[in-house]
């Protein structure tokens, strides 16, 4: 009886041109093995595939597909074409494959009863070099090589064995297995339909086994995108996004459901991760192929249930069983941080940097022996005086490799995790700008009020903080709670970040290390974290992105080296590199830091005034064509109208309006020249290690040549206008402009980081050019400091919240409710940076503010500069200040301020722990308040002292019939309820008059103002019903100028190629993808 | 280099600069000293504590002055010890450049009285007058955290009284120790004791110091403020006390009597707990008076006696400067020779600071002995005097003093012919100016009697 070899069917699909079509025929033709058939097929469109197959494989089949839906479905077509064979051979059209190769991998699926048998694979043009001998994979999918890349086959890879994936190429498959599985995937048109269907095989207990003695040279055009991709549903999708799809959709049916749940969320995590980088790193493709492959899987969700269901009677290995065959860990995240240690973000993101050109080694060079060897023939024994060039030439080995580096930024962001553990979830105190913010609708309309309750209230636009707010609340999913927490943590670490980048290819990568660190321990950060002022906190965060687009605008050497693209219409992709986008883009940067430090715009001022200061002093290599004053001019007008409601609250504000700036401290709390210097205002900084950054800073102005010198130049005039400016505003030289100190310390402790970073370049450069002497020295003692000033930098991190009090004066009064019931307000008076909440000047020193009600909100966080009738207020508190006046109590009754809150210090006096902010009131305050005959001493601590004002009636107040004196009427919360009966008059403590109405038994009453601002009502005495209601009664012209504003914003938003990206969402027409073959 | 050069001298001048303007800019943070009654006030309070019903010896009342052009509108408010608010109410209008007396005894019955004016507007000064017309104190417009009063007797037909009335609308708390020839008191009883908001304590030092002469008092008020007097009841015959703001190395004593069947002794409390030496430089005319020298043992008073006096003559009034070693309390009693004439008060000044502004009006219609024009400082001032008859519009006439002189107030403002009802305002542009006055002969022997400058303070 004659024994024939079991029918073996080699399945060649063959796409577009494919040039090595011929070839892979010819390969298989030339099989030993006897019962091979051949069957051709033509996915889609194929050149003349039928006269090519003819013409080297004449016996073989060829069937041409109209449609190429993918190597999966030609494969599954071909199956069912054939009828009786005991094998198939999937082959890709390039492929080659040895003599006996086929006879090998039969032989070794009998031998070792395998259901799929793969070759050992190796290189096209090499077939040295190893490509695959099987695959393993981890259980999110990934594959994961057996070989190194450009292994050479010494014969270590000859044993027989099992592996979990066969990859693509040529594949033998057990002709039942491959009907039992129902085949390829369908919806797998390219890239990863052979790890989907070894994973089910594996799941249906077939043996995947590797047979090295078969060969087969495989060209991989696909893989490596030497070939496009042009299977429908796949031309659109870029390989990367095809891969991870794949990578779910595998993952997502091929595990039973509760591993299933659990890798899907952890890959979930880890893909956030990613995108989190990439949108970092600017890598958009990368983005959108993570965002695109969820996409989708959540559209294809009806299919994976029906695979699911049909995988059911397949599987016969359990899920941990399978996972045993698999490797442990996430592959890609593995190889992620191996690349990130060896070749730095950008090879680890798949960025690859530009080639070095290595010095080539002639044949001259390299000849000779012994000493002379040594020395090739031009070389001098001085050489060390040539001018070495570029970032990659160090001195000396301190954090000078990417390791070192990455070591120190991981050190530096552990002790940062570790310095803020408790910001995280500590209750934050009520000091600086911590108030608790309101709902994320209710600050949305703190931003369209026509009222707010500033002072005795105001009609005056929503400060355009509140829509800001309001918009980084939609971002945190109106976890509003978590937005002070983010700029606490965040905001330090994020100037860090612009820091580098500020720096990035101006100095070394070393140096940007070292202004990375010092940007960290600056005092400034530090300082402002332990007061709570979130304010210039974000002004600390945004200032080294917007001073680097400055430079730039400004045509800073190093800055802008190539000259901007040419203009392109508002709206493409192309128009943010433009100087307009460019331009446009750091006013937005600009109006959102302004819209909380509105001191922004006067360190823009500086940053403008001091390059244009240090090109007259130092002219620059080449004079730019720039106009620095109009540039301010145009800066400071687009912000204007992108914060529109405050610009219109600045204007209305009259002789105040400087006050939008800062408002004016005592002269006597102005830190010493000593602290300016080192750029302290608060704790962390004052010792004699804070002289570290400012000496290193001294020594790069010294010794700082060529480009660096230009830089150190710039930084340094701006860092001597910023101090000049702060001194003079806080003794009161300006009159009433009195930007915020703290602000400009920001630049000025920028500055001191950069040029602490210019130091480090220029010892790694310049130094070299100089004969010894004092610079070295300098030098020595620079690099010195720097080291001992993270010293303060680490002593900061122990108390997990550098040292931000864990109660305040305002929570520790207990109560400041009046017993006599009714709304009420309380002031506050104080040095300006004492107060929980944002008031007016009355004497330089003393700043005054209400809040309605208790303990300052979420609505009174923003005040304009405009006083309006609360000057009022202010006025009678000078009167009591200047002794005109010992009736203060009576004079704020009308405004219904039941208590008066003085404040020396934020945080509440503790023995042994450090205050936040100690500021001495103005002398005399105390005993002229204690002079008042109507406002009672109730409480004093050495923080704070609490008058209750003894005349108080009422926010809302009556007359009452009997005893003629105003009574309190209604609750704090509601502006309504009963009225003495017979009561005369109705006076209410809100402002404006004009915006009020009042009814009484439904009909309205007349208004007139008392005092000069407050409303003031007639109640007819033959009222029958003496219940009462206050209306707000207000065009609301603040809530179209808001609404403006956010049409502006989206208007400019929309110009950074938005415009062009969502054109199909009125035109239906897609814009073309790059991958998309023509 | 000449750019590099340039930029380094700007970022040097720049920041010397910065150091300069942070250095020399010689800002502190010192309270200007208020003014509380000044006209440009819109309101204003004055506290007169001290007045007592007829048994007490120092009945009397309550005047006020109005030194401007505007009327005023005046709440009155009369307290009583014991009492947590006022007892009785009064309004009425001061009319421009008047006058308005009350009694309190009229209004309410009570041992002692403390009247508060509430004013709207500023101008306004006060004082208590005894209904003898021969001892007046000045009202204040705010409480004081120490207060300081020497020369008090509870000696057999003596009685000293203190009268602290609390201003505020919190309640005060304060400890009192004593000086006198015997020794330091701090009785346990005297700290610690609470004046309700608004509210008046009087407190009889003869309870704990019996018999004893030269009392000084030390209140030092550790909660609130306080206004205080103290009165001084020697044989029915009472003087208030107003007392000063504390200790002071440096008095100036005016117009000391020295002259025949006259008492004038300077009293000197240390409350320091070293040996106080004490220099009285004596200012007689055209004699020369060695400086008496004495000293006070610590926490004790000492007397020292002006005339009669073997070493000073009798010729006239003298000007008495006082130095000490440590600050002192010190007051003048003026008086008649007892020996000679009873049912004569003793009458006591207290230690003075000198001020920017002073009142001189003549409510009693008796007129002024002399009253004297100080400039305290070693510069010339320039004073402006505005004086006229009561309810009449005064004239202004400007001039100056020389540093460290005095000068006739007659002699500085001729315009005046006469004190009598008149009121006269004296205000210099610094805190330099002090006047002194006594009471006409009429009324007592020259120099004999003091009459209060009122300050308003």
């Amino acid at each position: 009886m004659e024994t024939r070899a079991p029918a073996v069917v080699a399945v060649v699909v063959t796409t577009g041109s494919a040039p090595g079509l011929e070839a892979t025929l010819s390969s298989l033709v030339a099989q030993s093995y006897e019962e091979l058939s051949l069957l051709v097929m033509a996915n889609g469109a194929t050149e003349h595939v039928a006269t090519r197959v003819a013409s080297v494989a004449p016996a073989a089949f060829v069937r041409v597909l109209d449609e190429n839906r993918g190597f999966a479905a030609a494969c599954n077509e071909a199956a069912v074409m054939t009828d009786g064979s005991a094998f198939f051979l999937f082959c890709h059209d390039d492929v080659r494959l040895e003599a006996d190769a086929v006879q090998q991998m039969v032989e070794s699926a009998f031998r070792t009863n395998a259901g799929v048998v793969t070759p050992k694979v190796v290189s096209y043009d090499d077939p040295y070099v190893l490509l695959h001998v099987g695959q393993t994979c981890d259980r999110f999918g990934v594959v994961r090589e057996r070989v190194e890349p450009g292994e050479i086959d010494h014969g270590q890879q000859d044993l027989e064995r099992d592996v979990f994936v066969a990859p693509g190429g040529v594949t033998l498959v057990r002709a039942d297995l491959f009907a039992t599985l129902r085949g390829f995937d369908p919806l797998i048109v390219a890239l990863g339909e052979d790890i989907d269907l070894c994973w089910r095989a594996q799941s249906a207990g077939a043996r995947i086994v590797v047979a090295p003695q078969a060969r087969v040279a495989h060209r991989e055009t696909i893989a490596t995108n030497e070939r496009p991709v042009a299977a429908i549903g796949a031309r659109r999708a870029s390989r990367q996004t095809l891969q991870r799809r794949h990578q779910l959709l595998i993952v997502a049916t091929g595990w039973g459901r509760g591993r299933m749940i659990t890798t899907l969320a952890t890959l979930f995590v880890l893909d956030a991760m990613e995108l989190l980088l990439s949108i970092v790193g600017r890598d958009g493709e990368r983005a959108s192929s993570i965002l695109g492959s969820w996409r989708w899987l959540f559209s294809q969700r009806r299919r994976i249930r029906e695979r699911r269901l049909r995988r059911r009677d397949t599987t016969i290995l359990s899920d941990d069983e399978l996972h045993r065959l698999q490797v442990g860990g996430a592959s890609r995240l593995q190889r992620f941080f191996l690349t990130l240690v060896r070749e730095g973000l950008d090879g680890a993101r798949g960025v690859l940097p530009d080639a070095l050109v290595e010095p080539e080694v002639t044949d001259e060079e390299s000849a000779g022996v012994g000493f002379a060897a040594g020395f090739a023939p031009n070389e001098e024994f001085d050489d060390g005086l040539t001018e070495i060039t570029g970032p990659h030439s160090r001195p000396s080995r301190v954090l000078t490799s990417f390791r070192a580096q990455v070591v120190a930024l991981v050190i530096a962001a552990g002790l940062w995790v570790l310095g803020s553990r408790n910001l995280v979830a500590m209750h934050l105190p009520l000091v600086g700008r911590l108030a608790p913010l309101d709902s994320w609708w209710s600050t949305w309309r703190h931003f369209f009020a026509s009222w707010s309750p500033n002072g005795v209230g105001t009609g005056d636009p929503g400060m355009p903080g509140y829509g800001l707010l309001g918009f980084a609340g939609t971002l945190v999913f109106g976890r509003m709670g978590i937005l002070p927490r983010l700029v606490l943590v965040g905001a330090a670490p994020f100037a860090a970040l612009g820091m580098s980048r500020l720096l990035k290819g101006r100095v070394s990568n070393r140096a940007r290390v070292v202004g990375v660190l010092a940007t960290l321990g600056l005092p400034t950060g530090l300082n402002m974290i332990s007061q709570g002022r979130i304010d210039v906190l974000v002004a600390v965060a945004g200032l080294p992105f917007i001073v680097r687009r400055l430079l730039a605008l400004l045509a800073v050497p190093g800055f802008r080296d190539v000259p901007y693209p040419d203009p392109v219409p508002f709206g493409t992709t192309g128009w943010r590199v433009t100087e307009a986008g460019q331009r446009m883009s750091v006013i937005m940067m600009i109006a959102t830091m302004t819209a909380f430090a509105p001191s922004t715009l006067v360190l823009v001022a500086l940053v403008i005034a001091g390059v244009t200061m240090s090109r007259w002093l130092v002219a620059d290599a080449q004079q730019p064509d720039v106009a620095p004053w109009r540039l301010l001019g145009s800066i400071v007008f687009n912000v204007a109208i992108f914060l529109l409601p405050m610009t219109f609250d600045t204007l209305m504000a009259g002789r105040r309006a400087l006050g939008l700036f800062g408002l004016p401290g005592g002269p006597w709390s102005m830190p010493s020249w000593s602290h300016l210097l080192r750029g302290v205002d608060g704790l962390f900084g004052g010792g004699w290690l804070g002289w570290c950054l400012p000496l290193a800073a001294i020594v790069g102005l010294l010794i700082a040549r060529r480009e660096r010198a230009a830089l150190a130049a710039k930084t340094s005039v701006i860092a001597v206008l910023t101090l000049l400016l702060a001194t003079l505003s806080g003794h009161h030289w300006l009159g009433s402009f009195a930007p915020d100190l703290d602000v400009l310390l920001a630049l000025y402790t920028l500055c001191l980081a950069v040029m602490a970073a210019v130091c480090v370049g220029a010892i790694e450069n310049d130094l070299r050019d100089m004969a010894f002497g004092w610079r070295q020295a300098g030098s020595a003692l620079a690099v010195g400091a720097l080291a001992l000033s993270l010293i303060p930098f680490a002593i900061a991190m122990g108390s997990g919240r550098f040292d931000l009090p864990t109660t305040s004066v305002a929570e520790s009064l207990s109560s400041l409710h009046p017993t006599n019931g009714g709304g009420y307000r309380v002031l506050w008076l104080g040095d300006p940076s004492v107060l929980p909440v944002a008031g007016w000047s009355v004497v330089p020193g003393l700043a005054a503010a209400t809040t309605m009600n208790g303990l300052p909100g979420g609505n009174e966080l923003f005040t304009s500069p405009a006083s309006g009738a609360s000057d009022v207020i202010l006025a009678d508190i000078r009167q009591a200040i200047e002794g005109r006046t010992v009736a203060l109590g009576a004079l704020l009754a009308p405004a219904g301020i039941s208590a008066v809150v003085v404040m020396n210090d934020a945080a509440t006096f503790v023995e042994g722990q450090r205050p936040a902010a100690s500021r001495a009131l103005p002398a005399g305050l105390l005993s002229t308040l204690n002079a008042q005959t109507g406002l009672a001493l109730t409480l004093q601590t050495p923080s704070a002292a609490v008058y209750t004002n003894a005349d108080f009636h009422g926010l809302y107040s009556a007359v009452d019939p009997s005893t003629r004196s105003l009574v309190p009427i209604f609750t704090s919360s509601k502006a309504s309820g009963a009225l003495p009966k017979g009561t005369p008059r109705v006076v209410l403590g809100l402002a404006p008059a004009s915006a009020f109405a009042l009814d009484v038994d439904g009909h309205t009453t007349t208004r007139s103002t008392s005092h000069g601002w407050a409303p003031t009502y007639a109640v007819n005495a033959a009222t029958k019903h003496w219940v009462a209601s206050v209306s707000l009664h207000q065009f609301p012209l603040n809530g179209i100028l808001a609404l403006f504003t956010l049409g502006m914003w989206l208007i400019i938003w929309l110009g950074f190629g938005w415009v062009q990206r969502l054109e199909w969402l009125f035109t239906g027409r897609r814009p073309r993808h790059e991958s998309e073959v023509p | 280099m000449k750019g590099k050069q340039r930029l380094l001298t700007v970022v040097v001048l720049g920041l010397a600069g910065v150091v300069a303007v942070n250095q020399w800019s010689g800002v502190s943070n010192v309270a200007s000293p208020l003014d509380p009654t000044s006209p440009l006030a819109s309101s204003s309070v004055l506290y007169c504590p001290g007045l007592t019903n007829a048994a007490g010896g120092l009945s009397g009342s309550v005047v006020l002055f109005n030194t401007t052009a505007s009327s005023r509108h005046v709440v009155l408010s009369v307290t009583s010890p014991g009492s947590t608010s006022a007892v009785v109410k009064r309004a009425f209008t001061l009319p421009a450049y008047g006058q308005h007396a009350l009694a309190p005894s009229r209004l309410a019955k009570a041992a002692f009285y403390a009247v508060t004016a509430a004013i709207d507007g500023g101008g306004v000064r006060g004082e208590v007058l005894s209904s003898s017309g021969q001892s007046e104190a000045s009202c204040a417009s705010r409480g004081v955290t120490h207060w300081v009063a020497t020369g008090l007797s509870t000696l057999v037909g003596s009685s000293a009284t203190l009268a602290l009335f609390n201003p505020t609308a919190t309640s005060a708390v304060f400890n009192v120790q004593t000086y006198s020839a015997n020794g330091f008191l701090q009785p346990a009883a005297w700290q610690g004791l609470t004046v309700a908001p608004k509210g008046l304590v009087t407190i009889d030092l003869s309870t704990l110091l019996a018999n004893t002469s030269a009392i000084g008092v030390d209140v030092r008020v550790v909660r609130g403020s306080l206004v205080s007097v103290a009165d001084q009841v020697i044989n029915g015959a009472g003087s208030f006390s107003a007392g000063s703001r504390g200790p002071s190395a440096r008095d100036r004593f005016a117009l000391v009597p020295t002259a025949n069947r006259v008492l004038a002794r300077i009293v000197v409390s240390n409350p320091a707990r070293i040996p106080a030496h004490v220099s009285l430089g004596i200012g007689l005319g055209k004699f020369a008076v060695p400086s008496q020298r004495f000293t006070v043992a610590p926490l004790t008073s000492s007397t020292f006696v002006v005339t009669p006096n073997t070493a000073i003559p009798a010729a006239g009034l003298a000007n008495v400067t006082l130095r000490a070693s440590v600050p002192v309390i010190a007051a003048l009693q003026t008086g008649i020779a007892s020996a000679v004439v009873r049912k004569s008060p003793l009458h006591l000044s207290p230690q003075r600071t000198s001020w920017r502004t002073w009142l001189i009006a003549d409510a009693t219609g008796r007129g002024y002995g002399n009253v004297l024009v100080s400039n305290t400082s070693h510069h010339t001032l320039t004073i402006t005097v505005v004086g006229g008859a009561l309810g009449h519009t005064p004239t202004t006439v400007t001039t100056t003093i020389e540093g460290d002189t005095s000068r006739n107030l007659l002699r500085l403002a001729p315009q005046l012919a006469t004190l009598r009802h008149a009121m006269v305002t004296i205000t210099a542009g610094s805190n330099d100016l002090l006047v002194t006055a006594t009471a006409s002969a009429h009324v007592g022997q020259s120099g004999t009697v003091p009459r209060t400058a009122l300050d308003g303070r």
